[in-house]
Formats: C-alpha cells, structure tokens, sequence
C-alpha cells in the first residue's frame, strides 16, 4: 500500500503479510522523504510487531498518542509527514480486510492465513 | 584560494554571479559577523544532525508561515526572527540546503517578501559541503539579539495570487510548471495508488510550459552555466528575458527555485513564484486546465 507524495515531500510503500484471525505476520516498508516520515514509519511498524498488534488494533490506534510518541518538539507542524506511516498502514489493513472478504464472498475454498 | 571558487561561478556567464557564493567563500566566512549562515532544508532535522559551523536553522514550515492561514509570516514577526537569528538589516545572509538548495531558495525569496534582498545562495548546498570533506557540527551557535526595524511587505514584484495568473492567462503571458511530467499531465494525479495529496483536479495551467525544476542543476547540487540554462528555459520552454514570467509547482517550493534561476542567474526582470500553484488552482471551481 503505497503513501504519500512521490513527487515532493515523501512517499513510502507499506508490505503486510496477514496472519490467522486478524494477526500480522510481517510488516515492512520502502520509501524516500525526509527523516521525520521514514524514522516514523520504521517506529510505528515496530511497535506494531514488537506489541504483537492485531489488525483491529492497529485501526484503533491514536494518531495524537503516535506523535507524542514521536516527540512533539521534534514533529512540530509537520504532523502530516510523522503520521504517513501509521496512516498507510491502516490503509494497507483496510485493503487487505477488503480483499479478504471479496475472496471469502466467492465460492472458492476457505483460505489459510495471508 | 577564494578567488578560484568565485572565479567558476564567474565562469558560468550569469547575469547576477553575486547571487552565489562557493562553499570555499563560506569557509572563509563562518566567523564573518557580518554575514549569517542559513540552513533551510526540506528534512528540516538535517541541521541537527549536523551543520556548517555558525549555521543558524530557519524551519521554512515553522518560522516563515502563518499558523493559522495559508500565507506567509506578518513583518513584526519577521522582524523577531531576524533579531533572534542575529540578522541585522545590513546582515549579508547566505542560505544554503538539502535536495539542490530548493528550499533555501524559498527561504531567500520569503526574505524578498520583506524586502531583504542582502540574501545569497552557496552553490551546491549541504551536498556539495558535505562531498567536499568540509567540517560540520551539531553546536547549535547564539548570536545577540540585533534591531530589527519592522519591514514593509510587498508581494507585488515577486509573488502571483490566483487572480494575477488569470489575468496572467487572458494576456497569454508565459507560464512554466516546473513539476514533473507526471504531474503536469494529471497522469499522477490518476494513479489509484498513491493518494495525491491536495487537488481535486490533475493538469496544468493552459498555456504552461513544463520544465522541471531540478534541471537547472548539475549532479553536485551546483546550478548549471547560464548558456546551459538557456538553452532549457530559452531553447525548449520559448521564455525569453524581457517576458513577464509566472513559475508554479506544487506549494510553490519548486516553483521558487527556477524563479532564483531565471531572475538572478538568468536577469529576467519581471518573474513571479505563484506559490499558491497546484494545490490551489487544481481544486479551484471553474479554473482551466490543460492536459
């Protein structure tokens, strides 16, 4: 799930691997722009492994608590660059549980995990 | 030795060389209480990890915008920041920067704004600096606070509003669109991937040229001979000196550093940054576009 501006002020491309009952197998990211978005990202994608986030909590997660988190003097105004990966991500959950269910609502067999 | 970096830029035939300075100037001059050396970088936490001795930081988000509306700081605040950065009126300040000196060039042109126009840019940027071997440090310097009078502002002679580009366009003046080919043809705009940020409407203004910014420069973030910009702005893009130029981008970041390029490199005496650029007229009811 890509995010951002590749043309100016940073993009990053988020890779999610889904798990069994809403669980994320592996999480990772490419990207350019500038150290707030790209340290972010990283951030963000390693609580989310490190705290063992499912799916839906990661949905739930606050992006105010994520900037503190980053540090607010560090942020400053640009919220939207320190937020790009969080957001992305969420994109890349909501894609993946779309896809899930378009798959589901075949008639093909049940799937295993991602 | 300053002679030799001076004399290149010399070389490279512009119509304003004074606007520049090499980094070995810079060297030479970081304890020159004269001058104020400023880092304006788009990944604004490049100066704290390390930056040309006595190198102040102007965060252009920060300290040259207004927090509330879409514009740029009044003059009394203006007015502090110099006296807080210890910028004097007199003050010669040199900027320099991160991805080809884009956003210190913007910096120089908000200055423009308030009328300091005792402004350079160091040719080649943090890049050059850094391939060069030369020091850098993360001693964040503090100069005494200077009186600053509180300036006049005057956009007219070198920024566009969205009504000045209408007019601009019933006149057929020239326009360049210094964005990527992908974003003046609205291409990018109809990626499903990316979200594009910002407007609701992808193309360009009609009539636009497009040449993007970052032509202008050399690989070491150096600006390119004025015969070779030229041949771009002039041979490809029929822009001429005598015309009255509007360059645009997207926030009117791009756009601000081929507006340095064709005012002082190349002495076009009539060019405008209409910053409002492609955020503001792709999502403005009922402005033309092109593809």
């Amino acid at each position: 799930m890509p995010g951002g501006s590749p043309e100016c002020g940073g993009s990053i491309v988020i890779y999610l691997a889904g798990g069994e009952e809403g669980r994320i197998r592996d999480l990772s990211f490419t990207g350019q722009g500038d150290i707030i978005s790209q340290a972010a990202t990283s951030l963000i994608l390693k609580q989310v492994m490190d705290d063992g986030l499912t799916m839906g909590e990661v949905l739930a997660l606050d992006y105010k608590a994520f900037v503190d988190r980053v540090g607010r003097e560090v942020v400053g105004s640009r919220t939207r660059n320190a937020t790009m990966g969080l957001s992305t991500l969420k994109s890349a959950i909501r894609q993946y549980q779309k896809n899930r269910l378009l798959a589901d609502s075949t008639t093909e067999p049940a799937r295993n995990g991602g | 030795m300053t002679q030799g970096a001076e004399q290149e830029i010399a070389q490279k035939g512009y119509a304003h060389p004074e606007m520049l300075v090499s980094t070995q100037w810079v060297a030479e001059h970081v304890d020159d209480p004269n001058v104020r050396i400023v880092e304006s970088d788009e990944d604004v936490l490049l100066y704290d990890i390390g930056h040309i001795p006595n190198a102040v930081k102007i965060d252009w988000v920060e300290d040259l915008n207004d927090p509330l509306i879409r514009d740029y700081l009044d003059p009394e605040h203006f007015a502090r920041l110099m006296s807080e950065k210890g910028i004097s009126p007199d003050t010669m300040v040199v900027f320099y920067g991160d991805k080809n000196n884009w956003w210190a060039c913007y910096a120089l042109w908000v200055f423009g704004l308030f009328g300091h126009e005792n402004a350079k840019i160091m040719d080649g940027g943090r890049l050059k600096w850094e391939a060069e071997g030369r020091p850098m440090t993360q001693e964040v310097p503090s100069f005494p606070h200077t009186d600053y009078p509180v300036p006049t502002r005057d956009d007219s002679k070198i920024r566009a509003f969205r009504e000045d580009v209408m007019e601009h366009l019933e006149k057929r003046g020239p326009l360049v669109d210094v964005r990527s080919p992908g974003e003046y043809s609205g291409e990018l705009l109809h990626m499903p991937d990316y979200p594009q940020e910002g407007a609701l409407r992808g193309g360009h203004i009609p009539g636009a040229a497009n040449v993007p910014w970052a032509r202008a420069v050399r690989e070491d973030g150096t600006f390119k001979s004025a015969d070779e910009l030229k041949a771009i702005y002039e041979g490809e893009a029929a822009l001429n000196e005598r015309d009255d130029v509007i360059a645009y981008c997207r926030i009117g970041e791009r756009s601000s550093h081929t507006w340095f390029v064709l005012k002082y490199l190349l002495g076009y005496d009539n060019v405008r940054n209409y910053d409002g650029s492609w955020t503001e007229w792709g999502n403005a009811v009922r402005a033309p576009i092109e593809r």
